[in-house]
């Protein structure tokens, strides 16, 4: 399972941003806009060894830089036990997310995360699934669209602790075609709300 | 640091009209709330016409008589629990009668210190307004001490379409330390205002299925406030 959630550096973290951009300081970030000249490349070390080392050090935490806006993009790892804990919940140290499948392919799926117990994360995370990660009664549930949580951390069950990182698919109940022409008639209301204006008129007015 | 929790169980509990003899795994499996693998590792206590008892895949453990069913499970997720009733009587029996349903919650975790637990109970329940019996409770001490064995508080709850309640109970844990464990309780119970007969389980899976999460978050912050404060 590979975690690749997207989420931006805290700008305040001037620990976070120089270290940034001491790792990159071998790049031309200042001149990102405009085609290189033949001295400035040569000043600039862009060697493949330099990146890979870049990308060994780096890659790790980060998954991207936006070098428009000069922001990094970090990979927040699966938290530890002691931050699970200092996110109580009442089911144990358990982080537990809700996900939508995305795609599937052979052997493994991918899907949107949204953490809904022990983190208060408000962004969506993205992640791979080996389909051997499910258990075997539910792989025939995955496909896009299927809603599944994931379970991580530690967990007291019957008096014991127990590490759990479990993928278990929902089993929800069929759509009704009430509940489908709800949703239908909803939709048409809303559209039938919404106020058109023409461009060409509104710029004459 | 909040206390850990040990142990947590969740339920879900209709009232109502029900046939326990129809409950078994493989009734399950057929209509796809649990797959084949959990059918297949499932226990069977008892299925008679009067009551049924099962657990599926050694997980999620389902009681039925003529007028209660009930589903609970001691791991998370929980919200599994929401999926079956929702299948079994929102999709499969949608004609039994379910009046009204309850959404519960418990946990048992450990005081920081038999003294804390002990501080805990006489806040829950002072002792003063008990007269010379509540003196004898508050001079007692080490394993003569006395004090809560049990007090329930109900906020009632009601809405257009139900009234109901939310209920936490706090008592000393009988399955953790006996000198330091604690057990919360908490039930939020609805009652249809106006079940229409006939209507079958419609009414009550709809509004279970509204207010599950909510009802396990208010649980969540009557617990969570109790952990800390035990810590």
């Amino acid at each position: 399972m590979s975690a690749t959630a997207f989420r931006e550096i805290d700008a305040s973290s001037s620990t976070s941003i120089d270290r940034v951009r001491e790792k990159l300081n071998f790049l031309p970030l200042d001149l990102h806009v405009e085609e290189l000249s033949d001295e400035q490349a040569a000043k600039v070390d862009v060697s493949a060894d330099r990146f890979s080392a870049w990308v060994e050090d780096l890659e790790p935490h980060f998954i991207g830089v936006d070098i428009s806006q000069f922001k990094a993009f970090r990979r927040p790892a699966v938290r530890s036990h002691h931050q699970v804990r200092t996110n109580p919940s009442t089911t144990g140290n358990v982080v537990e997310w809700e996900g939508i499948v995305e795609t599937v392919e052979e052997g493994e799926f991918s899907a949107r995360l949204v953490a809904v117990k022990g983190l208060k994360n408000d962004f969506d995370e993205f992640t791979d699934f080996d389909l051997s990660d499910v258990q075997p009664g539910d792989r025939k549930l995955v496909e896009p669209g299927a809603i599944f949580r994931l379970l991580i951390g530690t967990q007291a069950i019957g008096g014991t602790r127990e590490k759990v990182c479990n993928v278990v698919f929902r089993r929800l109940p069929a759509w009704k075609k009430s509940s489908v022409h709800e949703a239908q008639q909803r939709l048409e209301a809303m559209f039938e709300s919404i106020e058109w204006i023409d461009a060409a008129e509104a710029e004459a007015d | 640091m909040a206390v850990e929790i040990e142990r947590s169980h969740w339920a879900i509990v209709l009232l109502g009209s029900f046939n326990p003899s129809i409950f078994h795994p493989a009734w399950f499996a057929k209509n796809e709330v649990i797959s084949q693998e959990h059918a297949e590792s499932s226990e069977v206590s008892v299925i008679h016409n009067e009551v049924a008892s099962m657990t599926l895949g050694n997980q999620i453990r389902v009681a039925c008589e003529a007028n209660r069913f009930q589903v609970e499970v001691s791991k998370a997720p929980e919200i599994i629990l929401l999926d079956l009733v929702s299948k079994v009587f929102g999709d499969l029996l949608p004609h039994s009668r379910v009046q009204n349903f309850g959404i519960n919650k418990s946990v048992h975790f450990r005081a920081s210190s038999p003294e804390k637990r002990t501080e805990i109970g006489r806040m829950f329940a002072p002792t003063d307004p008990w007269g010379e019996f509540g003196t004898r409770i508050q001079s007692s001490e080490g394993e003569q001490v006395g004090g809560l064995m049990s007090l329930r508080m109900r906020e009632i709850k009601n809405d257009d379409e139900t009234t109901g309640s939310l209920e936490a109970r706090i008592e000393p844990s009988p399955v953790l330390d006996k000198k330091s464990g604690i057990f919360v309780a908490v039930n939020r119970h609805f009652d249809l205002r106006d079940y229409k007969e006939g209507s079958g389980a419609i009414q009550a899976i709809r509004k279970l299925d509204q207010e599950f999460a909510q009802a396990l978050k208010d649980s969540d912050e009557i617990i969570d406030y109790i952990a800390n404060i035990s810590a």
